[in-house]
């Protein structure tokens, strides 16, 4: 599960270093880029992501992303 | 009529002092409760010896202090000049020496390049200083000077002065109908003019503005919505997309609450303008033209009115005229379209520091634009695009836009951008450049074949490039001279 949420994101960013904790609150991910990759992990894991879920706790790093996707798949 | 807008705020204070003026995430202020903080902040700025005529340089937090800071430089007739968050020191340096900048406020520790005070350190002083009565009597005229982003070559400085402000802020608050009972929630940057105008047309009506930094976190966007009962949004084009991309369900489901939406800071695409219309179909939505320099002096509820180019009518502060290459005013069409020129009290004062680019662009008070229009028979204004955008082929003006929409919308296309480029035979041809999302399922024949079907055969693009990023401003607005640039270059 992890590997294929961090290929998703590599796949929108290849150049975002995805190993930090801090990818909303570092300035990492900008508002465009952190839209494409909740339409990729919806497309790719074939689920709805709730819009209340986007949160900048919810995409601070891969895990939290992965936590994010296992709720709904 | 107001003099500035802080003289509204006060005399709302006064006369409405427990109505709603500012909110952010942290904190909230009726308008007796606001007049009372930017007194205080005015007392501190004082004690730190700004005084009429000073340049106070702020950078933006995103929150109602931001704008208590600038209604406090308001006050004293200090010279408010808002900076982007976290903007280079280089850029920061830039602009604190042309202002020659009695001090720098902000969160970015900017002390290397003088004085420099951070937002918190301020904030935590206020309480030290008493809340004061204050009778808004002197008249100064410098209100703010806001920096053009400079991606167009080096930052220009403009001058606005508290008139333009008052001026402008009227030109939205007419222009998009606010009532006393309007909340209109801000999540655009409020270090630029759009998202910061805003807020002044709700303070100047005495109405509500609700600051959030962005759509990052899009749950918060929804219950600020809720919490403050917002009626109103001011968004960006991207924003708006971003939005439809991912909480198309939470638009629809407060659709019935918004009375009105503006969209500005860029040009509206025809498939977000589309979608909009269908999740708003009973909301005003609106589209300003204008600049920096001639603050919103067109409006256009596009929910109403929507014909191709169309950007609506003369704000109320604003008169539009067209004219031909040696600036006379002309009759036009659109078969025969010149130079938008736009007069009004909401004019800028000038360029700071640059005598003759102001005696280039402003001439007796008319601002003479790059864009190409026309006014049609009702009155209503029409932009085909800035001059230098438009693509001239055999003589046939062909506007990027028309291009754009339909490559767009092409599977795999993230943005696109289209210019003209230099051909022997017809003048000018249209030139494609896209950022596309899969590289390996990329065909250009297919893209090419696409576009063959849906475009007239004048407007079907002579060479594509994909690229990794199509150039936007930090507002989204297209960077189409940096993309001209590079063709320049190459043909050098």
């Amino acid at each position: 599960m992890r590997e294929k949420v961090l290929a998703t994101c590599l796949e929108v960013s290849p150049s975002i270093d995805f190993s930090s904790n801090e990818l909303v609150d570092g300035g990492l991910l900008d508002s465009v880029t952190l839209v494409e990759i909740v339409t990729e992990l919806m497309d790719v894991f074939d689920i709805e992501i709730p819009y209340e879920e986007v949160t900048p706790e919810n995409f601070n790093s891969i895990d939290s992303m992965v936590k994010l996707v296992e709720k709904y798949v | 009529m107001y003099s500035s807008i802080i003289e509204a705020v006060l005399e709302h204070g006064i006369n409405n002092p427990d109505k709603l003026a500012i909110a952010d995430t942290e904190r909230s202020y009726t308008y007796g409760e606001l007049a009372g903080v930017i007194s205080q902040m005015a007392a501190e700025l004082s004690a730190l010896f700004i005084q009429p005529g000073s340049y106070v340089l702020a950078e933006c937090t995103q929150d109602a202090r931001f704008l208590i800071l600038d209604m406090a430089c308001e006050l004293l007739g200090a010279v408010f000049v808002p900076l982007e968050k976290k903007m280079t020191e280089e850029r920061v340096k830039t602009i604190y020496e042309e202002t020659k900048a009695q001090c720098i406020i902000g969160e970015t520790d900017y002390s290397q390049l003088g004085r420099y005070y951070s937002m918190e350190s301020v904030w935590k002083q206020l309480d030290r200083f008493p809340t004061q009565a204050y009778q808004y009597t002197e008249k100064f005229s410098v209100a703010e000077i806001l920096f053009t982003t400079g991606t167009t070559g080096k930052p220009k400085g403009i001058v606005i002065s508290h008139h333009a402000n008052v001026a402008i802020a009227e030109n939205i608050q007419y222009g998009v109908r606010m009532t006393s009972e309007t909340v209109e929630l801000i999540p655009l940057p409020l270090s630029h003019s759009h998202g910061l105008r805003t807020c002044y047309a709700n303070l100047l009506n005495g109405s509500a503005v609700v600051i959030l930094d962005g759509v990052m976190n899009v749950g918060l966007f929804f219950q600020l919505i809720d919490g403050f009962h917002v009626n109103a949004i001011d968004i960006s084009p991207t924003l708006a997309k971003l939005l439809l991309k991912i909480a198309r369900k939470g638009l629809q489901k407060y659709a019935g609450t918004i009375t009105y939406m503006e969209i500005g800071t860029a040009v509206l695409d025809e498939d977000t303008k589309e979608k909009l219309k269908t999740i708003f179909p009973a909301s005003r939505l609106y589209n300003f033209y204008g600049s920096t320099e001639a603050g919103r002096s067109c409006v256009l509820d596009f929910n109403k009115t929507d014909f191709k180019g169309c950007i609506g009518y003369p704000s109320k502060n604003a008169t539009f005229y067209i004219v031909n290459e040696d600036r006379e005013v002309m009759e036009s069409s659109k078969e025969n379209p010149g130079l938008i020129a736009v007069k009004g009290s909401m004019m800028m004062d000038c360029y700071l520091n640059s005598e003759q680019l102001t005696r280039d662009t402003l001439v007796d008070g008319v601002l003479y634009t790059s864009d190409l229009g026309y006014i049609d028979e009702a009155g209503r204004v029409y932009v085909l695009g800035r001059n230098d955008d438009i693509i001239n082929y055999k003589g046939i003006k062909i506007a990027p836009e028309e291009i754009e929409t339909i490559a767009a919308k092409y599977d795999g296309i993230v943005d696109c951008a289209c210019v003209p480029v230099q051909d022997v035979l017809c003048g000018q041809v249209p030139k494609l450049f896209i950022e596309i999302s899969r590289t390996e399922e990329y065909d250009e024949k297919k893209f090419m074949d696409y576009l063959k079907n849906n475009l007239e055969q004048s407007r079907v693009p002579a060479a594509i490039e994909v690229i990794d990023k199509i150039p936007r401003s930090a507002n989204g607005k297209l960077q189409r001279k940096k993309l001209r640039g590079e063709e320049n270059e190459e043909k050098k």
